[in-house]
């Protein structure tokens, strides 16, 4: 299955190492796979398949530099994905706001069927 | 930490746990504050539907978990693509009970699954969406200020 965009964004950062990758990436100024290999308890093989993941999710952007490429954050997409995962989660604090006044305006009426007027 | 694909959201409501039990799992009473119309068939594998009239939608979903009175889940649809997939995502509330408040707490997964087709249209559902919430809860609370 071929993922982009938010799609991909959050698929990358659905795992916990790769998470952390991405941490140590934003820390230093450009990191390379070998020392992020040097941090991260999985093997260089692992790491470059976990930093490829993350190129292409496009949360971090690689450069050729001599022999090595270098890594450095784009926060772009995080804060786009970000975005998302807010609006989803306010429709949800709306609806349980709704189901709190629900509660407290039902209260007189356990039924809670009898009021013409719904609730929202 | 939560996974990036979930979200979490919760609310202490001063009702016992057998009331917000039943305002969840009961269609009736669901169709009060959720939609305005609901269908449950309560148990695992039976079907839940809930209807939004006013932008004359429904969602539908198959029940998963319901265990009386704490934890209440189901799968339901995020959307269909163009090739005719139904995708999904699940839902669980779980709810705790504590010198008479009631704590209800949402987990929302599985979003990483979804196509970005369907990222781009709930954004677009949900900013307009909370431009007719912003809506209602201003003439809720004109309403409130004139009683």
């Amino acid at each position: 299955m071929t993922r982009s965009g938010a799609q991909a964004t959050l698929w990358a950062l659905s795992d916990p190492l790769r998470i952390e990758i991405l941490d140590r990436v934003s820390a230093g100024s450009e990191i390379t796979v070998s020392q992020l290999a040097a941090v991260v308890p999985i093997t260089r093989q692992a790491v470059t398949r976990h930093v490829k993941t993350l190129e292409d999710a496009g949360l971090i952007l690689g450069s050729r530099q001599g022999r090595e490429h270098r890594y450095r954050v784009d926060l772009k997409p995080i804060d786009e994905a970000g975005q998302w995962l807010n609006a989803r989660a306010k429709s949800w604090d709306q609806a349980l706001n709704r189901l709190a006044r629900y509660l407290e305006n039902a209260v007189d009426d356990p039924s809670g069927g009898h009021d013409p007027s719904p609730v929202r | 930490m939560e996974k990036v694909d979930t979200i979490v959201r919760e609310i202490t409501v001063s009702s016992p746990i057998d009331r917000v039990w039943s305002a969840l799992t009961v269609a009736d009473q669901l169709a009060q504050w959720f939609g305005d119309s609901a269908e449950i068939d309560l148990r695992p594998g039976g079907s839940l539907k809930v209807g939004w009239s006013e932008y004359d939608s429904s969602t539908e979903g198959v029940v998963e978990l319901v265990e009386y009175p704490t934890t209440f889940s189901y799968r339901w649809e995020a959307g269909s693509t163009e090739d005719g997939t139904m995708w999904t995502t699940k839902v669980t509330f779980t709810l705790e009970e504590a010198e008479g408040m009631t704590t209800v707490k949402i987990v929302e997964s599985g979003l990483s699954e979804l196509p970005d087709e369907l990222y781009t249209r709930t954004m677009e559902e949900n900013s307009s969406g909370w431009v007719a919430e912003m809506a209602d809860l201003q003439s809720h609370l004109e309403g409130a200020g004139a009683l």
